[in-house]
């Protein structure tokens, strides 16, 4: 069943996050939730139940790692799929995202022409559901 | 040739296996004997001959041992014919042959000793000790030829000394050889020292006996001379050694020979001395005691005259020495090695450098690469510049660049190692790896935000959205402007600190800077509702005024940024002694005190997130340090409580300037109170 999906956008970066949502939202269909740092983003994880998480990695306070190990404690949100999105790729920071057990890393800049269909391939979604415009 | 060498052979096992009974005063054995000895001879002439035309090298060495041959030949051919088988007077024709028969022999092995790279003068005296003490030896048996007159006439008694003294020379020429190719002889060179020694032996006795008249000619000792002849064919026969390819000084094991001499030249002086009072095989044993005192004095001439030249420069450079032996004990330790290691030269030496100063890891590795290069000389460590990870004393590993070389001593392999603590460097290189990494991730992050904007808006996604498609457009502005400032604010601080900013230094009135400063910033105080305080203080300062005047305004654009809306930012400027003080006070949420010099680093925000909320590049307060420092000033920040304030000093106008500056000074503390802005 091809479903519109609700999907967390964190990032601490205005722009990234509205040009997410709007990408998510305009493109993919689906629906999108915001927050703007880590703890944030634990609340709405665990009230909204989104059906993945885009989680940026360098962020104030918590930063993305520390807030997927708090999503991850939590019952109530260890079961949402969480994809990094991250500006900062060196071969080392792979290795250490690939150890923590997020579904995939995706590398700012991001074309907003196909996020929601990179979103769909990792976690196994169609592409474009059937609310798309 | 081969058929020839099996004859020479066959004769000479002939001869040898004759009954012992039977040799000795019959006229037939002497005819045998002679027959054998001619044979023997001209066979080894004829070898060598023969070898000399098949190689390369020495084949001068070989004609002239051939030569040799038919000199001895020709002394035997002419004693015959001269004395038949009755036997002939001494001195004879005969004898000038067969003395002769010793220079082109010695020459040969003179070129042979050149052939192998001449001899040092350790070398020298090793030969010198064996010398003595075979001399000794050989005039324990002969020296009756000279002391005891009734031996004969003196030509005849120095005719019979001739042959020993002419064979000692040879051996020695042999040692020479064997020494200066470490003591190690191929084949045919062993059976060729094993010649002269069986005919310096024979020729001792023969002497002896001569003197004694009990010599009987075709008698035993004849075999003396002939089997030498067999050993040269031999020698001349067998397929020379190949080349060793790697030459390696014996180490300790070169002082074996000298020293073994030398106990048997102990043992001369003694039994010479007491038992048989030989005055000069004593003498000659002594000589070869003394040779072996002069050889240690060498050794430890040598080793001071090294130590002398190398400690003290060693001592003085700033790259650790370290030295170690073919077993890997440690020679040598300078005081920069004591520095980085943590060990005492006292402590150090004699120790084991591989369980010493390697991880665990390494050390197996290490000794199997050390026994390969000692066997095989195959190495891919030595005189290159190497990167490794050592162990310091307390137990902490430490990264260092070193060098080694290798020296042939005569202690075998000295290993020198020149080694330097790279720790600063690897944490220099990490900061510069990190330093990139967060470049990168902040013009990246601008960047994501115009390509994904730009991205929708190309699309057409946005078409039936133009307030979606306006928001767009207005992130992608912001972004490209904070992107423009970022590499604007990054090329700024490379230049400053670079030194490529040429500073227009000039005298300026700090007072009027501050105004300045307060001026370019109202307009932001009055939309973030914030007080500018402005003093009215003045100081002559010595300084590029648009430099100053940036640096204030970024102080002022921070304090404004970290000021809740009704607060208010004071400006101060002092004159403190030659320095001029400026101050930029808030009320904002202080600065934590471990952040406090690290703000002034490049992207070093207190919250990584206040650059891209406040509209920051994280530089600002980089490019005032910088900006302060190249004008020779420092720059600080304190927080007390709420608020926390910005102070760096610049320097004062010196007293006597222009007629300008002048007046500027007088105007110092000429204050006009506080000027508000809102």
């Amino acid at each position: 069943v091809r479903a519109r999906r609700r999907i967390l956008v964190v990032d601490d970066d205005d722009g990234i996050r509205e040009v997410a949502q709007m990408s998510l939202e305009m493109v993919g269909g689906h629906e999108v939730l915001t927050a703007s740092c880590g703890y944030d983003a634990v609340v709405r994880a665990r009230e909204a139940r989104p059906d993945a998480i885009l989680l940026d990695v360098m962020m104030p306070g918590l930063d993305g790692p520390a807030t997927f190990a708090r999503l991850q404690a939590d019952p109530d949100s260890c079961r949402i799929p969480v994809i990094l999105l991250t500006a900062k790729l060196q071969p080392a920071d792979r290795a250490r995202f690939a150890e923590i057990g997020v579904r995939a890393v995706i590398a700012k800049p991001f074309d907003p022409m196909t996020l929601s269909d990179e979103v769909a391939d990792i976690l196994g979604w169609a592409r474009r559901p059937a609310a798309s415009p | 040739v081969r058929a020839l060498i099996a004859l020479g052979f066959a004769l000479a096992i002939a001869a040898l296996v004759r009954a012992p009974g039977h040799w000795g005063g019959h006229a037939v054995d002497r005819v045998f004997a002679q027959a054998v000895y001619d044979a023997a001879a001209g066979i080894g002439a004829v070898l060598c001959l023969w070898r000399a035309s098949a190689v390369d090298k020495g084949r001068a060495a070989w004609s002239l041992i051939a030569l040799a041959f038919v000199l001895e030949l020709a002394g035997s051919t002419v004693y015959a014919v001269l004395y038949g088988a009755s036997g002939g007077p001494v001195p004879s024709v005969a004898d000038a042959f067969w003395v002769a028969f010793y220079v082109p022999m010695a020459a040969a092995l003179v070129l042979r000793v050149r052939a192998a790279g001449g001899v040092p003068r350790a070398v020298i005296l090793d030969v010198m000790i064996a010398a003595a003490t075979l001399g000794s030896i050989s005039a324990a048996f002969a020296a009756d030829v000279v002391t005891d007159t009734d031996g004969g006439s003196l030509a005849h008694r120095l005719t019979a000394l001739a042959y020993p003294v002419g064979d000692l020379v040879l051996v020695l020429l042999v040692l020479q050889l064997a020494a200066a190719n470490a003591w190690r002889l191929g084949r045919a060179a062993t059976l060729v020292a094993g010649c002269f020694l069986l005919w310096a032996v024979t020729d001792t006795v023969h002497a002896a006996q001569t003197a004694h008249g009990t010599y009987v000619a075709g008698g035993v000792l004849d075999l003396g001379w002939i089997f030498p002849f067999v050993l040269l064919g031999a020698a001349a026969w067998l397929v020379p050694d190949p080349p060793t390819p790697f030459r390696r000084t014996a180490g300790g094991r070169a002082l074996v020979v000298p020293v073994g001499f030398a106990i048997v030249a102990v043992v001369m002086v003694l039994y010479s001395g007491l038992v048989d009072a030989n005055l000069v095989a004593v003498a000659l044993a002594a000589t070869a005691l003394a040779c072996l005192v002069a050889r240690f004095a060498l050794i430890f001439r040598r080793h001071l005259a090294l130590v002398a030249r190398t400690g003290p420069v060693l001592d003085v450079v700033h790259d650790a020495f370290m030295s170690f032996d073919e077993r890997g004990l440690v020679t040598d330790w300078n005081s920069a090695a004591e520095a980085t290691f943590g060990w005492s030269r006292e402590e150090v030496l004699g120790r084991d450098f591989v369980a010493t100063f390697l991880p665990e890891d390494r050390r197996e590795a290490q000794r199997r690469h050390m026994s390969h290069f000692l066997a095989t000389g195959e190495d891919d460590v030595l005189d290159r510049r190497l990167e490794r990870t050592v162990l310091h004393r307390d137990g902490r590993t430490i990264p260092i660049e070193l060098m080694i070389s290798s020296q042939e001593t005569d202690d075998g392999y000295t290993f020198n190692a020149f080694l330097r603590d790279i720790t600063a460097r690897r944490e220099v290189e990490t900061a510069k790896d990190e330093f990139v990494a967060i470049v990168s991730h902040e013009l990246r992050t601008p960047l994501t935000s115009i390509r994904g904007s730009l991205g929708l808006l190309a699309s057409g996604v946005l078409d039936s959205e133009p307030a979606k498609a306006e928001r767009m457009l207005e992130v992608a502005l912001e972004n490209t402007d904070r992107l423009v400032r970022l590499v604007n604010d990054m090329l700024d601080i490379e230049r400053i600190e670079s030194g490529t900013v040429h500073l227009a230094r000039q005298a300026c009135d700090a007072g009027q800077l501050v105004h300045d400063a307060a001026d370019a910033m109202r307009t932001a105080a009055m939309l973030a509702g914030v007080t500018l305080d402005v003093p009215g203080g003045h100081g002559a300062l010595w300084a590029d005024p648009d430099r100053v005047l940036q640096t204030l305004t970024n102080l002022i654009s921070n304090a404004i940024k970290f000021s809740p809306e009704g607060a208010t930012v004071w400006l101060g400027v002092d004159a403190r002694g030659d320095e001029i003080v400026f101050a930029v006070r808030d009320e904002g949420r202080g600065i934590p005190p471990d952040k406090l010099e690290l703000i002034f680093e490049r992207f070093q925000q207190v919250d990584s997130s206040d650059a891209r909320e406040k509209g920051g590049t994280g530089l600002g307060l980089a490019i005032c340090r910088s900006i302060v420092e190249q004008h020779g000033g420092r720059i600080w920040a304190e927080s007390v409580g709420d608020g926390s304030t910005f102070q760096f000093t610049l320097p004062a106008a010196p007293a006597i300037q222009s007629p300008r500056t002048a007046a500027l000074a007088g105007a110092v503390g000429d204050g006009s109170g506080a000027d508000r802005a809102r």
